[in-house]
């Protein structure tokens, strides 16, 4: 990641240049822009801090320069978003003329300046008499970045894609706390619906921008509202990246940058952001096409940047981990206390005080769970609750649960999140070769370290298939091609009970008619339970087929689906049994059997076995067919 | 394409602007500080769900780069500055670390108030020990939170000398 040598006969060649300048400066003391030689604002306008504090980045084959900041109030010169030299020229002129009110030049762009005055330039100006910045970053106080990656949360697969946000921890305290947090974020109507959102969430349709909040507020938001653990990786910078990472936060306060789901998106745009604090940072580059938050984080590690992990976990696991440590008996009790009118009183005659304890935390978290999860008798429960803790108050116990343990893995950990795959397999005895490509990022079967248990979120999975047709000739053609595929199997308890779920969109051969290519649509729902350490589930689906070769041009079936989920850390089993009834269209009925194992060869490698028996009933004939696939595939 | 979206962007930044002005007109008591209860309604704590899933943010939040936390004005209260505005945000959790006597949450308000280190424990226990009377109800507003605790640290010992007895 890291090309600390690329700039450096540039650099050379500056630190010259402007040695020569500095000099000619204190010599002549006249104003710095008149006598910059344009040679020298040339090779400047084309050094790597320039680029990056204006977000310059390359586009098109003839590599022409243009900024991601769509707001005109972030540039001096009428071309400063396609020209970075009139840019700088703008910019010193802007500085030369600058007083010291709130929206001149120098205390709107600090950062701009602070990088001129390293390269020998305006050295008698500073932005001490900028009041509100000064206060400001007086307030923020920076002395290290902590980037901060909520983890992908259970029952909400899109929440694998995830989110970053950077927090900066303070010289003078040290509770992270009351530390202030920078988050990029589209600026999102509050009344568009979540398709709506999804729609301009993609295209560019909202407006990017950065906000300064307390870290207490993101915390709230994602421990405790969103149910998400947080990963917090302190980053590895010196006093020096922090301060300008600061300053230059201040600069595009109010820029708007069109914000883009996949490419130009939270992630993306805080590399932009550390990249812009420290020459040696290149760490947006590589993510020109998508920008996926884990690997932004992974390109963070791979950079050396990583100077230390902390988890944070969210209130919904720290009810698992109640749970996991509480006997049975409290259990119950603690659920009749939230879910009838018994009196504490009366539940802990026979119980020490540490269980009473235990009893009532357990019974104040389940009783916001129903309130804030479920919705449930938000009023009663609010009540409830308040008494809970006034009992516990009494208790003279304070800890009475261990701290959560780490997870193993992190989510920055797991398998990469793109996937070639390479297979062969038979087909009604019809031996194939096969060829395909996933975008992202998980499947069940999938290598689990770092990922969540029974999630599943596919986005454009393509899948090519050469079979061998009989006599020495072969066919090539699309066997499938997903466009998105998700799924939360997570098991419900006598505490939590989440449905089951799946979506799926895009382009199958049907069981019951695999000559045919059709666009398909089908949800489901349902339940699932776990029983030690495996995963059983059952959901009804309804499964919406439309092609013109198809009987009618349609088929709409219902199907239930029951199945056994076994996940590990290094293998994986799926098997799944599901018929098909139609209710209109093409009349025919399926039943399939599938089995699919995985082992897993190495953190992006992994080899897998899939087996399918189909059993077709139609108007006219039943007929049966066998499928194996044995599948490499690669994450990459 | 981007091009074509510039229409939209031009449309929705005045919209921006006006949401930063309207935040900033709050009075001088701050940003309607005080009135937090200890748990808030689901349907309010749906938005921000809905907000934080999909990355999103709705427009009062980037204010708080200008000013935000830092620019609600501070009241003027007994307690350090800054306290009243933590309590506000954080009610339910201070409510639930109270009862137990720690957690990350207490700690950060006794950082706030300024209780020494060798203070802290007197402060948790003295919190944990006053609980009825500063979470008296599940309606119980910031404010009058607030109040208790100035109260219940006036008479303590330990705690009193962290209260402006202006």
């Amino acid at each position: 990641m890291l090309r600390p040598f690329n700039f450096a006969p540039i650099f050379a060649l500056i630190l010259s240049a402007s040695i020569s300048f500095q000099l000619q400066a204190s010599s002549l003391g006249k104003q710095d822009s008149q006598i910059i030689d344009s040679q020298i604002i040339s090779e400047l306008s084309k050094e790597k801090e320039w680029l990056d504090l204006l977000h310059y980045h390359k586009i098109g084959l003839i590599s022409r320069f243009e900024s991601q900041a769509d707001d005109p109030s972030f540039f001096f010169a009428d071309n400063g978003k396609e020209d970075p030299k009139a840019e700088l020229n703008a910019t010193i002129e802007a500085f030369d003329n600058s007083d010291f009110s709130e929206n001149s030049a120098i205390c709107r762009f600090p950062s701009r300046l602070h990088w001129l005055k390293s390269k020998g330039l305006f050295s008698s100006k500073d932005t001490s008499a900028c009041s509100e910045f000064t206060e400001w970053f007086k307030k923020i106080d920076a002395k290290s970045l902590t980037l901060a990656f909520p983890a992908a949360y259970l029952n909400s697969p899109s929440s694998m894609y995830g989110h970053t946000f950077i927090r900066i921890n303070r010289k003078n305290g040290s509770n992270p706390l009351l530390d202030y947090s920078i988050n990029y974020a589209a600026n999102a109507d509050p009344d568009d619906n979540q398709l709506v959102f999804s729609y301009k969430g993609l295209s560019g349709g909202y407006p990017g921008v950065f906000s300064v909040l307390p870290y207490y507020q993101k915390v709230n938001e994602y421990s405790f509202l969103e149910a998400r653990d947080v990963w917090e990786y302190k980053l590895d910078l010196t006093q020096e990246e922090v301060e300008q990472f600061v300053r230059h936060a201040w600069e595009i306060q109010n820029t708007y940058f069109q914000y883009f789901f996949f490419d130009e998106n939270c992630s993306y745009h805080l590399l932009t952001l550390l990249d812009a604090a420290s020459p040696r940072l290149n760490l947006s580059d590589t993510f020109s096409v998508s920008a996926i938050p884990a690997d932004t984080v992974r390109a963070i590690n791979n950079a050396g940047l990583i100077a230390k992990t902390d988890f944070r976990p969210s209130t919904m696991s720290l009810m698992s981990h109640m749970l996991d440590e509480t006997n049975d008996q409290i259990q119950k009790k603690a659920k009749t206390l939230v879910e009838t009118d018994t009196t504490i009183r009366s539940l802990t005659s026979d119980l020490n005080s540490t269980e009473q304890a235990k009893m009532l935390d357990l019974a104040y978290q389940y009783s916001r769970y129903l309130s804030v999860r479920k919705k449930q008798d938000q009023k009663r429960q609010g009540k409830k609750a308040i008494n809970f803790l006034s009992a516990r108050s009494k208790i003279d116990k304070v800890k009475v649960f261990s701290d959560y343990p780490t997870p193993k893995y992190r989510d920055d950990e797991g398998h990469n999140s793109k996937r070639l795959e390479a297979s062969f397999g038979q087909f009604n005895k019809q031996n194939f070769t096969q060829l395909g490509m996933r975008m992202a990022y998980h499947d069940r079967l999938d290598n689990l370290p770092g990922y969540l248990n029974g999630a599943k979120l596919e986005m454009f999975h393509l899948k090519v298939r050469n079979t061998d047709i009989d006599n020495g000739k072969d066919t090539t053609s699309i066997e499938a091609l997903s466009l998105i595929d998700i799924a939360s199997y997570s098991p419900r308890n006598n505490f939590f009970t989440p449905i089951s779920w799946e979506v799926s969109t895009g382009l199958k051969r049907p069981e019951a008619q695999h000559d045919e290519l059709v666009s398909y649509l089908t949800a489901g729902w349902g339940v699932s339970y776990l029983f030690a350490n495996q995963q059983f589930y059952a959901l009804g689906f309804f499964d919406f087929n439309l092609d013109d070769d198809i009987d009618k041009g349609h088929h709409l079936s219902i199907s239930p689906k029951l199945g056994w989920l076994s996940q590990h850390e290094n293998w994986n089993l799926n098997l799944e049994f599901r018929q098909n009834f139609d209710i209109s269209g093409a009349e025919y009925r399926t039943r399939i059997i599938e089995l699919g194992v995985s082992r897993n060869l190495a953190k992006h490698w992994q080899l897998r076995l899939n087996g399918q028996y189909t059993n077709h009933i139609d108007t006219l004939e039943t007929h049966y067919s066998k499928a194996f696939t044995l599948s490499l595939m690669h994450y990459f | 394409m981007k091009k074509l979206l510039l229409g939209v962007l031009i449309v929705s930044a005045p919209l921006m602007t006006t949401t930063a002005s309207a935040a900033g007109g709050h009075g001088p008591a701050g940003c309607g500080l005080g009135t937090a209860v200890i748990f808030k309604a689901a349907n309010e704590w749906h938005e921000h769900v809905l907000a934080a899933t999909t990355n999103g943010t709705s427009g009062n939040q980037t204010f708080g780069m200008t000013s935000g936390t830092l620019g609600c004005q501070d009241a003027g209260g007994p307690l350090a500055s800054g306290v009243d505005l933590f309590l506000d945000n954080n009610m339910e959790q201070l409510a639930a670390e109270t009862a137990t006597g720690q957690g990350e949450t207490l700690s950060a308000l006794s950082e706030l108030i300024g209780v020494d280190a060798a203070d802290a424990s007197a402060f948790n226990t003295a919190l944990k020990a006053n609980f009825d009377q500063i979470f008296t109800a599940a309606d119980v507003t910031s404010g009058q939170a607030y109040d208790a605790l100035v109260s219940l640290m006036k008479q303590d010992i330990v705690l009193s000398k962290y209260v402006n007895q202006a």
